[in-house]
């Protein structure tokens, strides 16, 4: 016959319980400790905020604020108030304006790039590098649909993925 | 015999009472990971460079950071050095030791202050583009 102390006992000292215990809070602990020490990636939100800013600098009322020449390429983050200066070895970021004819869905000459060519969608070498892109339509001067597309590619591996 | 139905063994007791630390302990862990320092300053530090990528000239912004200005206060750092901005990176510190830093791209002229009248908020100012 088991006494009640004894049996309280063995509720207390068993090995089995300890060992729920700890699995327990392993658990728990490894689960907390990934989901918060992974950092957040914000770099969809802020490729979207990008894309939106060149949208708006490009076009107003659907239609396109500069002549599609050289001196849109030349001076593009200037006329953008673009800053993809990261003050690092590497930059951060890459982007890649095309244009396309919405009728003959043809190529335009002008292709427009800024940031760290090694980033680019097909050059990348990290697995860990943020690729977007998105179109949107506007009428040129002479009233010609365009197709403007935008490809964004943001690194930031460290403050995001890492 | 009756009386002796009723009574509750200290062992008993003692598991219960061991089985609530181990559940406190863990909810402690829990809270501490989830409202510590470095995670309120990633936090605040990507918001602020990804209102100010949105931010227009001319706009005010206010930022309620009441959480992160308790945690300052806890570690007797100052609040008028929470956010600071160097050309374009945002750093935001609780503490002496640490901090979290973030690159914006958009080239607004920026000041970034504590409202000292309200106490619960930062104001950013963007001003003309570069």
């Amino acid at each position: 016959m088991i006494s009640k102390n004894k049996r309280g006992m063995e509720k207390i000292v068993s090995i089995y319980w300890f060992a729920i215990l700890i699995i327990v809070a392993g658990g728990i602990i490894y689960m907390v400790s990934i989901f918060y020490g992974d950092p957040y990636d914000v770099r969809a939100i802020e490729s979207g905020i990008l894309t939106d800013n060149i949208a708006e600098c490009l076009s107003e009322n659907g239609k396109l604020k500069y002549p599609l020449d050289d001196n849109l390429k030349g001076n593009f983050a200037s006329l953008c108030h673009l800053n993809l200066k990261t003050n690092e070895e590497r930059q951060e970021y890459y982007l890649e304006i095309s244009f396309y004819d919405f009728k003959t869905n043809q190529k335009l000459p002008l292709e427009i790039s800024e940031g760290n060519i090694n980033l680019k969608k097909s050059n990348a070498l990290s697995r860990y590098v943020f690729f977007n892109s998105e179109s949107f339509y506007a009428l040129d001067s002479e009233g010609k649909g365009i197709i403007t597309k935008v490809d964004i590619s943001i690194n930031k591996d460290e403050e995001n993925v890492k | 015999m009756n009386s002796k139905r009723g009574q509750i063994l200290p062992e008993n007791v003692i598991f219960i009472v061991l089985n609530l630390i181990f559940l406190t302990i863990l909810i402690l862990f829990i809270y501490s990971k989830s409202g510590g320092e470095a995670v309120l300053e990633e936090k605040y530090a990507k918001q602020i460079a990804l209102i100010i990528d949105s931010a227009r000239p001319g706009m005010e912004i206010h930022l309620n950071m009441e959480d992160a200005f308790e945690k300052a206060d806890k570690n007797g750092f100052s609040r008028d050095k929470i956010i600071s901005i160097e050309e374009n990176l945002v750093t935001v510190k609780l503490r002496e030791k640490g901090g979290s830093s973030y690159y914006f791209f958009n080239d607004v002229g920026l000041s970034v202050y504590y409202d000292s009248e309200l106490k619960k908020d930062y104001v950013i100012i963007a001003g003309k583009y570069n």
